[in-house]
């Protein structure tokens, strides 16, 4: 009977993790996914190619570093949902969401590195995508940093 | 010091070849910023005391290229990249390496 018990608190708990920290990082995700539209469109005027070359009629006389780094961790949700996946093998599609959203972030903090120049082009982009080691335990998702850096031309 | 990805800094001829400089710094994360990390990873979201923490030790390790490239008597590190790998659990390698050229102004 107590093992019983013990068992129904245990599904419980995770029940309602679940759905908690679920609701919570979908609201997380929501409320990133509204703030990087209105950056998106505030720097639209900033163009970051990966070619290295300087597309021409720009005229630029150099060049400085620009980057922009973020580090994103996923929910409880997601991880959970994504155990199960491993099971099977498949498309993770919700993490695959969170690291898009990363590397949106990253871009426009490289943007804005190089509006404060005053750049209007970055050239040669590039990112890197690592993992930063098991943030919780080993059945949890390594967070994963993500840079965006690259030249901007400054303008004369 | 110009600092760029690029083969060559725009507006600017190169010189002289100096060859290639390195940096880096391996950093743990403490204590304090994990227990953070570990609840972010409940609800989701950006763990930014991680995203200082690197954004810190990533400008140290250039900072250690830059250092290397005067060293040599540069003036410019072109074609810069970053690469990051953890080394053990709770450590992260933070590198830099570009080459240190001497450039002149074209105007």
């Amino acid at each position: 009977m107590d093992e019983a018990f013990g068992l129904v608190l245990q599904v419980g708990f995770l029940v309602i993790g679940l759905v908690a920290f679920g609701i919570w990082g979908m609201t997380n995700e929501r409320r990133h996914l509204r703030d990087l539209e209105r950056r998106e469109q505030e720097y639209a005027g900033i163009v970051a190619l990966d070619t290295r070359t300087i597309p021409a009629g720009v005229r630029a006389v150099g060049g400085e570093l620009v980057t922009g780094s973020v580090d994103q961790a996923s929910d409880y949700l997601k991880t959970w949902l994504l155990g199960w996946r491993s099971l099977f093998g498949g498309e993770v599609r919700s993490i695959g969401r969170v690291l898009t959203r990363a590397r949106r972030e990253a871009l426009l903090r490289m943007k804005e590195d190089a509006n404060r120049l005053g750049a209007t082009v970055v050239v040669n982009v590039r990112y890197e995508t690592s993992t930063l080691g098991q943030a919780q335990g080993k059945r949890g998702l390594p967070s994963s940093e993500i840079v965006c850096y690259g030249t901007a031309l400054l303008p004369r | 010091m110009i600092l760029v990805n690029t083969e060559t800094v725009p507006g600017y001829e190169t010189v002289e070849l100096k060859g290639l400089v390195q940096g880096n710094t391996i950093r743990a994360k403490h204590l304090g910023r994990d227990i953070g990390a570990g609840l972010k990873n409940l609800v989701g979201g950006e763990l930014t005391g991680y995203t200082e923490l690197l954004s810190e030790s990533r400008q140290e390790a250039t900072n250690r290229m830059v250092a290397e490239a005067q060293a040599l008597g540069a003036n410019a590190v072109v074609n810069v990249r970053f690469t990051t790998s953890s080394v053990a659990a709770g450590a992260a390698e933070l590198y830099a390496y570009g080459t240190a050229v001497v450039v002149r102004s074209n105007g």
